[in-house]
Order: structure tokens, then sequence, then C-alpha cells
């Protein structure tokens, strides 16, 4: 539970942090990290000056419904989901672009979201991801873990057209799906390009947030 | 430069065929419909060195072509009832052809060969690196299964089952398709969702 102890350690810089809408962003996402029960949820970060400490990676397990909560609680935001696995050579290969697209456009609305389709161990978690996600430096995404693992479950009820991942979809401000990115047509083969393109767009829509 | 404008000619070619094809794609796949012709190959190397035809198997009653790899574990998880399959099916005019279209180190046609002995497939396994063959049948994934009926046309496409877990399965998609075909009848279901790795295709 490396998740819940450092972001306790973030709350002894609680209050006062200039910057309220990043203060909301934060609370949010620590409010999406599972597992870290009575914590409350509207902590700003540490100060980012003097102390940069890198708040861990979690993995919540979440089926179809939570995961379309976890979109709600994102209105507001342009979000970008990665559906990817540690044994998906072309996701893993991939997913540096996802990370670097959350810091990127971070000022500009969007969040990064992953949803792991490794199977879940017993406790729900998957070492192997976190690992991964560590090393890749995925803190700034809300990293889920599909409860159906790698099993055909997975890919019906997050609706993967092709059957393959990697797989990405764009939500706009107002939690619409305005895209799928897949590699579903053996003559137009998955570009992050297009993604990045797309998310571009997404973010030059009603800048609401 | 030269990459936007090859990626913009990309997408205007892609467009146009999508929207030529769109009317005739199935629900999971956007090549291929049920019913429609399969694509025919011809001199597809296999791990016995040897080269294969569709047309090898015409004697068949029923053709079920799986396309599948070595390095994905979705795949591997189907190894077993791959083989298990053709136990049960190949005295009955069924044929059972693997092919492998990835290209990357572990998915050769050497690791293929290794594969197959380590696991005794029982059935041909070819490689096809212009990977013609799965652009042809819209092969999207690994594992990603069809059934030929006897005239040859799709009478089934998507997943072999629905669960990599062999313990969870429900429903035996291909086992079904091709009991019904010999009975001459139609597949109760037609379509699925494939699931698995991506099959990597080699950008044009």
């Amino acid at each position: 539970m490396k998740g819940c102890r450092l972001s306790g350690a973030t709350s002894s810089h609680a209050h006062g942090a200039g910057h309220p809408r990043l203060a909301v962003v934060w609370g949010l996402m620590v409010g999406l990290l599972a597992g870290c029960p009575g914590r409350p949820v509207s902590q700003p970060p540490a100060g980012e000056a003097d102390q940069p400490v890198r708040p861990a990676v979690t993995l919540r397990l979440v089926d179809r419904a939570e995961y379309e909560s976890i979109l709600k609680e994102l209105r507001g935001k342009v979000v970008l989901v990665d559906f990817w696995a540690t044994w998906c050579i072309p996701c893993v290969q991939a997913f540096p672009h996802t990370v670097e697209w959350a810091e990127k456009y971070a000022d500009q609305g969007l969040v990064c979201v992953s949803v792991s389709f490794d199977d879940p161990d017993e406790r729900g978690g998957n070492a192997q991801a976190l690992a991964f996600l560590e090393r890749q430096g995925a803190e700034k995404l809300v990293n889920l873990l599909s409860r159906f693992g790698a099993d055909a479950q997975s890919f019906e009820a997050f609706e993967i057209s092709g059957g393959g991942i990697p797989h990405y979809k764009l939500y706009d401000r107002r939690g619409e799906l305005i895209g799928s990115f897949g590699n579903d047509d053996p003559d137009h083969p998955l570009n992050p390009e297009e993604i990045e393109a797309a998310i571009v767009e997404a973010l030059k829509g009603s800048a609401g947030a | 430069m030269k990459r936007s404008s090859k990626l913009a000619a990309l997408l205007a070619i892609s467009g146009l065929l999508s929207f030529a094809t769109v009317a005739l794609a199935g629900k999971y796949n956007k090549k291929l419909n049920i019913g429609d012709p399969a694509p025919t190959f011809r001199g597809l190397v296999g791990i016995d060195d040897k080269t294969h035809s569709l047309d090898d198997y015409r004697d068949a009653k029923v053709v079920v072509i799986c396309f599948t790899c070595n390095h994905c574990p979705v795949a591997v998880a189907y190894e077993d009832r791959f083989i298990q399959f053709v136990k049960d099916y190949k005295d009955k005019g069924v044929a059972f052809v693997a092919i492998n279209v990835n290209t990357i180190r572990a998915d050769r046609l050497d690791k293929m060969k290794e594969r197959a002995e380590k696991k005794g497939f029982n059935f041909d396994y070819l490689y096809d690196p212009s990977q013609k063959i799965g652009r042809a049948y819209g092969a999207t994934v690994t594992p990603h299964l069809f059934v030929l009926d006897g005239q040859r046309r799709i009478a089934y496409m998507g997943a072999f089952d629905d669960s990599k877990n062999p313990n969870r399965v429900k429903h035996h998609y291909v086992k079904d398709a091709v009991d019904a075909l010999l009975a001459g009848q139609t597949p109760p279901v037609t379509e699925t969702r494939q699931f698995g790795c991506s099959i990597k295709y080699e950008g044009r």
C-alpha cells in the first residue's frame, strides 16, 4: 500500500496551496486511487518546489460500470483511455506516448487513463502491470485494471472493436466518446500521430473545465 | 515531411478502401462478412518446409483457418484446445490450418517450428511474412478463427470460444459452427468478437 503512505505524506502540505484548479484535479486523482480508506480526497500535492516527491502509482480494479463512473468524475476534462497489457508488445511500445501526452497537455485539460488487460491476482492487483507503470512514470495517469483480465469479457465490456489491444478511446469534456483508435483494420494500422491530432482537436473544443 | 505526405496518402487510400468495403464488412471484421467467398492462398510455406494452398484441403467438408502466433499468451492459452479439436474432428472431414502472419523475431518460421515441436502440433502451421492472407481475411488478432463451409464461404468468424480460461468456457463457437455445417445446417452463431493480441501489420 505504497500509494496510501505517499498520499498521506502529501497531506502534511495540504492547505493553502496556490493552485485551486490543480488541487481539484489532484483531489480527483487521489479520490480515484483505490485502497486508501478514509483518506481525504481534496488534498493538493506536496509543495512542488521544495519537495519533488513522486507519488506512487496505484492500480484500481474496475468493471465497465466503475470505469464509467470514473469517467463521469472526469467531466470537464478531455480524457484519453489507453487499453493495454504487459503481455501486449505493441501496447508496451506505444505506452510512452500516453505518458508524454498526459504531461504535455495536462494544463490544457487532458487526463489520461490506462486500463490494463493483465489478469488480476487474488487480491485484485497485478504486480507486473504496476511495475511497468512505475517504470514508465505513469503517476500522472489514472491507472485501472480490468476485472476480467486478458479474457474475452474485457474486450466485450470495453467494446474493443477489432478485439485487440492497444486500443484507445477519446472522450470530450462532456464525457462523449469522440474517437476510438485500434488495430481493427489491417490497412489502417494504429497511428500515434493520429491520436495526438485528435487530442489537440478535442482540447480546442469548449475550454470549459 | 515525406512521412506526413505518405501518411496523408495512406489515410486517403484507406479512406477510400473502407468506404468501398464498409457495406460488405462484418460486425467485427473490416474485410469479410458471413457468406463471402473465403480468400484463397497459395504457396505458403509451412513448418514442414513444404508449400501449402487452400486447395490442398479440397476434400475437406469444412476448413477451419486459425490466425495464430507464438508470442501471444492468449493464442498460447488456446493451443491445447486446437490440438484437441484436430483429434476430435480430423476423421469427420474437417481440416484445421493455422497461419501466422506476424513477422517479429519471436514469431518467425524457425520459432514456429520450435513451438510446434514442443507442443506437438497436429495441424499444418503456415507462415505468411507478406501478411497478404491476414489482410485478405481482415484478421486483427491472434487467435482469430474462420470456419469455411463446403463451398468455401465464410460460415463463422471470431473467437474459438468465449473464454481464454478453458474451465470458464460456456460457448464453443467454432465447434458449434463446425457441428452445424457437418449436419447440413447453418451455424447457430456466425460472428463473435475475436480477442487476443493485435496482429502487427507493416505500414504501407
